[in-house]
């Protein structure tokens, strides 16, 4: 049991390895104290020589301090990087909180921070995926509610928007016919981002596309852009030969983006990002302990700034006290 | 506690009249290919004699015959066919010679709009026979790999597949089936060519189900530029469309019939008096351990075409038997105790073989006890409790030979006494008691 983390601090040239049980619950709370608080709270836990952890792992962070970049994934154990609208939110919340960094979400997780730290990983090259392919007219007999949402763009740069029942996993089996195929399908309008509802067993695995035929390249988006689907793309970009396939990490918004329409068209209300991060990262977690007073605050930041490795237990960090009931001002609600 | 209910069952039913009426045969599980060999009219008077199958059984075998249309299906057998495209092509001759003016509906077309696939990221090991590819290069030159994985999870490589090809060694080419230490056997069970020259990938199973061939749709799309199709002629088709002589490979016609009179009559023969009693007598130790053991009334009834000894076209009693228990379960489980035992014998390790076949439900812990009691002499015995307890986890401390023998044994009706109640496993009905 735990909410295992594996935290890498890079300095002077040489990169750390530390390793926390628990540190990994609350990883995207966490950051949000800043550069030197949250370097002082890695130091405090351990020092591996491994990736031991590897696939089980359920967050990373590594804290660059020569290129000042914090490189980040949480593993949605707040559910806060499943919902694009949220996460872009909490990303610039967060670049609030570490002034003149670097501040990136890796959605590839720990692979991909061990291939940018060239620490050794063990890959399974035979792993497979297991994926729904299309038979050639699967996308014409698609009448299952409305899984992924396609743009394809025309030669002036106007989308063409649809929807189909099918993932964008199954979609991209279908290799360059999808375009004819999305092309010749009633247009529908964009669906506007949403809070989920935590009932929502299909939100996860929702997601979509934009195909750029002239470029030869697609985008593709999940809410939740789990690791394991990082990994699968190369895989899927087997069924579009000479085409570029690359993540839309910020979600439904690139259809808008890439098509020249202005994001208010899909984007979530700031206003109810606000209200769910302030709920996602201060209100809803029960292993959370509550606010804790300014001065014990104070005096927990007092120690860590005189004993940087002091015995701290995992996820000893409290939470940003400072920063609840801040959220909407910070992202300037009310500007 | 559980009880256990010994069938090997199969369900048939007969659309006639514009009723579909299911009958169980509870021992015809291993035989509904042979059975159905009797021909027209004994097949269907024997299956008006059979009881009504319940709402829902576990069936070892299915099968549909549409008197209305004239139309037969088997929608589920154990595998026989499955082994060579020669046997199911010497089977068809023989179904369609049994049942003149009916169709044998063989396969039907996958109903969904998507196929559940795998996308390998690299060749791995795997193991020998799955696969064989042929490769022809654009400058001619010919090489046949065993890929180690199902065709289909190979040709998911895309063309990078060539090079892992070319990593890999030559496999010397061998009869498309034969029989082999008293099987009918077949030295892979899938292929295809890939042919640079034509531009073509030729692609075929022993089991060509209907995911299987609709996933060629999907394949043909990481393959651009080569046509991608399917056929049935199995290993000589596609040494023959890599432009060599496939008669060092093919079985004719009548060698195939050889085979499939072999698979259904000798390795599929089994009587189920027989069975009944061989089974008993494993599972009295069972009995003997506590655990009573049902037969169910059903599984009394007589459950083979009574005219097919007599018919001229059906086939004869088994020649010879090559193992002691005819049960298809029985036979597999029996013959790997043997490999098991032989393989120890040579001093060798045992990472070849299979232990999950002993991690079965009380059943097969009963019957891996009287297989070790009955068919091995003492010091094969020992050889065999020795390697089981370990991969039994059997905890024994044994002072001496003998009683490592009684503790092996006690260990696993133990292990019967306590296990939970099963639903279903290699044809042996289990249900709670209470």
């Amino acid at each position: 049991m735990g909410y295992r983390a594996h935290l890498l601090i890079r300095e002077g040239g040489a990169t750390r390895l530390h390793a926390s049980h628990a540190g990994g619950r609350c990883l995207v709370r966490d950051l949000l104290h800043g550069p030197a608080i949250y370097g002082a709270y890695v130091e405090s836990t351990d020092v591996v020589d491994d990736l031991y952890y590897e696939d089980a792992v359920d967050a990373v962070a590594l804290v660059d301090r020569d290129r000042r970049a914090l490189v980040w994934w949480g593993g949605d154990n707040l559910p806060i990087e499943s919902v694009p609208g949220l996460r872009r939110r909490y990303e610039a919340l967060l670049r609030g909180c570490w002034p003149g960094w670097e501040v990136r979400w890796e959605p590839g997780g720990i692979r991909a921070i061990a291939d940018a730290l060239a620490v050794p990983f063990a890959v399974d090259a035979a792993a497979e995926l297991r994926v729904r392919a299309l038979v050639d007219d699967g996308f014409a007999r698609d009448e299952a509610p409305t899984m992924s949402v396609i743009t394809v763009l025309d030669a002036d740069g106007a989308g063409h928007d649809v929807g189909s029942g099918w993932t964008v996993e199954s979609l991209l089996t279908l290799g360059a016919r999808l375009v004819d195929d999305a092309r010749a399908r009633r247009a529908a309008p964009l669906p506007r981002e949403a809070i989920p509802d935590p009932d929502d067993q299909r939100w996860a695995d929702q997601g979509g596309l934009v195909i750029d035929p002239a470029r030869r390249r697609i985008e593709c988006w999940w809410n939740w852009p789990s690791p394991r689907r990082v990994d699968a793309l190369p895989l899927l970009a087997r069924f579009w030969p000479g085409w570029t396939l690359a993540l839309a990490v910020d979600g439904a918004v690139v259809h808008a983006d890439r098509s020249g329409r202005a994001r208010d068209l899909v984007e979530l209300p700031i206003a109810e990002a606000a209200a769910a991060l302030e709920l996602r990262l201060f209100a809803e977690h029960e292993f959370d302990p509550p606010p804790e007073a300014p001065e014990a605050l104070a005096q927990r930041l007092s120690e860590l700034r005189r004993a940087p490795r002091a015995a701290l237990t995992d996820n000893g960090l409290p939470p940003p006290s400072a920063l609840q009931g801040q959220i909407a001002r910070r992202l300037g609600v009310d500007a | 506690m559980a009880r256990f209910e010994l069938t090997f069952p199969a369900t048939i039913t007969i659309l006639r009249g514009g009723e579909a009426t299911p009958h169980l045969a509870p021992w015809s599980g291993g035989a509904l290919l042979q059975d159905l060999l009797a021909g027209e009219r004994s097949f269907l008077a024997h299956v008006d004699a059979l009881p009504p199958a319940p709402a829902f059984v576990a069936c070892e075998a299915r099968a549909t015959i549409d008197v209305d249309a004239r139309r037969l299906s088997i929608e589920r057998d154990v595998g026989d066919l499955e082994r060579a495209p020669a046997l199911r092509r010497a089977y068809r001759r023989a179904l369609c010679a049994a049942w003149p003016g009916w169709e044998w509906v063989e396969r039907e077309p996958l109903r969904g709009a998507a196929v559940s696939m795998s996308l390998l990221r690299a060749l791995p090991e795997g193991a020998p026979g799955r696969a064989w590819i042929t490769h022809v290069a654009a400058d001619g030159a010919t090489r046949d790999v065993d890929v180690g994985v199902d065709v289909e999870e190979a040709l998911s490589l895309g063309p990078p597949l060539r090079e892992a090809l070319a990593g890999r060694p030559a496999v010397a080419l061998a009869r498309e089936a034969a029989i082999i230490d008293g099987l009918a056997q077949a030295p892979c069970s899938s292929g295809a060519l890939v042919d640079d020259r034509r531009r073509r990938i030729e692609v075929w199973w022993s089991a060509p189900t209907a995911t299987r061939r609709a996933v060629i749709e999907p394949l043909a799309r990481l393959w651009p530029g080569m046509t991608v199709v399917v056929h049935d002629l199995g290993l000589p088709g596609q040494i023959a469309g890599s432009g060599r002589d496939p008669a060092a490979v093919r079985v004719d016609d009548a060698e195939a019939e050889a085979l499939l009179d072999h698979v259904l009559r000798v390795e599929r023969w089994f009587d189920p008096t027989e069975l009944q009693a061989r089974a008993l007598a494993a599972l009295g130790h069972l009995e003997a351990a506590g655990v009573p053991v049902v037969i169910p009334a059903a599984a009394r009834a007589r459950t083979r075409p009574s005219a097919r000894l007599d018919d001229p076209r059906a086939p004869s009693p088994p020649r010879e038997r090559p193992l002691p228990l005819r049960a298809p379960e029985l036979h597999r489980l029996v013959r790997e105790i043997h490999e098991l035992d032989a393989a120890l014998a040579r001093g060798q390790g045992a990472d070849g073989l299979r232990p999950s076949t002993f991690w079965g439900p009380p059943a097969w812990v009963a019957i891996v006890d009287h297989s070790i009691e009955r068919e091995l002499d003492r010091p094969a015995r020992l050889r065999l409790v020795r390697w089981l307890a370990p991969q039994l986890r059997l905890d024994i401390a044994a002072a001496d030979d003998d009683a490592l023998l009684a503790g092996a044994r006690e260990a696993l009706l133990e292990r019967a006494r306590r296990a939970p109640p099963y639903t279903r496993f290699f044809g042996w009905d289990t249900e709670p008691t209470s």
